[in-house]
């Protein structure tokens, strides 16, 4: 370690990077060789010391405190879609468009038009009521079909991908824009368990916040999942 | 809410922010530890770190519109901890709320295979590093806190307390020196 003529320690960055364990094996044997005696004691003596900081014990948080926490959020009153939307965008540009904030608007706008679109035939079945998520199902013509949309106006192109077609590998299920930065599909599925997710500009991994279920991938991916009856 | 428990912290706040309030739950519980262990050392005292972790997630939650995300929540969040933190102590006019270890508790929870003397001498250790700490003026212990305790790195460092990463590395080198002098002194 160097020293000033006041005795007072100066930074020396290889002793720091030695205690921020940053330097490899070969690199801390030569510096170690370096070092005189008393320099190498006081080393030591400086890591032993940090060793016994880094032993401190980590105590659980209080247990009430996510509680009084939440206690003291004001509930916030539901808003319209619309506000919520227009919330969100005060609040984040779109230019930054990003998968979590796409997700949710997503789901916000969607939940507004899937009311609109699930207008009941005449007759229909009781199904067309369920709630509404992400992905609803719509009158197709060969039975069963799911309409998936995705809000994303800053979007080149939007793929849906699943397990019903191999995550996209035997056949390309391409959402179309269908205006005020939407982006739909209808896809014809017979009954079944589903896994899906967006695929936004062929890159970017967009799941549905609120489906009716997530599962893990093994990329550590969150998928959407889906059934239908 | 289940629904939102696998979700990353940026797309929980994203739901914040368009009202549903409860995700914000979520949040809390997953960087409670982390935020109240951070004080918890800074301050060495346990009501008062429960206070200002509350205020903490609170004033987080109010500003949630202007995370930007260019850290992790959980290290902007440490951030507005230790600015509470400092403040009470300016406004108290004091360097530690833990003058007295009698306020302070570091007894590991007791289990079988724990021997009551190993306990009692782990306690003295933990006692007598909680003590360097304490005299050490804050701007030295927070940074050997981040670092030792919660291993976060320099630039992150440089980013939650606001400072250039050659200052953190400066200031992480004295703080070192003089911790190391304080352990000697009382070991």
């Amino acid at each position: 370690m160097k020293t000033s003529s006041l005795d007072t320690p100066q930074f020396d960055a290889v002793w720091q990077r030695y205690l921020d364990r940053e330097t490899s094996q070969s690199e801390e044997a030569a510096f170690l060789a370096q070092l005189g005696e008393t320099e190498r004691s006081d080393l030591l003596a400086t890591r032993t010391a940090l060793e016994a900081l880094e032993r401190l014990p980590r105590f659980p948080a209080p247990v009430a405190l996510a509680s009084n926490v939440m206690a003291m959020i004001k509930p916030a009153k539901r808003q319209s879609a619309f506000a919520r939307l227009r919330l969100w965008l005060e609040l984040r540009p779109i230019l930054g468009w990003e998968f979590a904030g796409a997700a949710v608007v997503a789901s916000v706008l969607f939940v507004a038009l899937a009311f609109l679109s699930l207008t009941p035939p005449v007759g229909g079945s009781p199904q067309a009521f369920s709630p509404p998520t992400l992905a609803s199902h719509a009158p197709g013509p060969n039975g069963n079909s799911l309409q998936f949309s995705l809000y994303a106006p800053q979007a080149r192109s939007v793929a849906l991908i699943g397990d019903f077609n191999g995550w996209g590998s035997t056949t390309k299920v391409r959402l179309v824009p269908s205006g005020n930065g939407m982006w739909s599909v209808v896809v014809p599925l017979p009954a079944g368990r589903y896994q899906y997710a967006f695929l936004v500009n062929g890159e970017r991994w967009v799941t549905d916040p609120r489906a009716e279920q997530h599962v893990k991938d093994d990329f550590g991916r969150q998928n959407a999942v889906v059934t239908i009856i | 809410m289940e629904e939102w428990n696998g979700l990353p912290d940026k797309a929980l706040i994203d739901v914040c922010l368009t009202g549903r309030s409860e995700a914000y739950e979520i949040l809390v519980l997953r960087h409670q530890r982390k935020v109240f262990n951070v004080l918890y050392r800074f301050l060495g005292n346990r009501e008062a770190s429960q206070d200002i972790s509350q205020e903490t997630f609170l004033t987080a939650y109010r500003k949630l519109g202007m995370f930007k995300g260019e850290s992790a929540y959980s290290t902007w969040l440490c951030g507005i901890a230790l600015n509470k933190a400092r403040d009470m102590l300016r406004s108290k006019n004091v360097n530690t709320l833990c003058e007295d270890l009698a306020d302070h508790d570091d007894t590991l929870p007791a289990n079988e295979t724990t021997r009551p003397d190993y306990q009692a001498e782990q306690r003295q250790l933990h006692d007598r590093i909680q003590m360097i700490l304490n005299r050490m003026p804050w701007h030295y212990r927070e940074v050997l806190i981040l670092k030792h305790l919660e291993e976060y790195s320099n630039d992150e460092i440089a980013s939650l307390l606001d400072e250039t990463v050659d200052n953190v590395k400066v200031r992480t080198f004295r703080a070192r020196q003089m911790f190391k002098k304080l352990h000697g002194e009382l070991s």
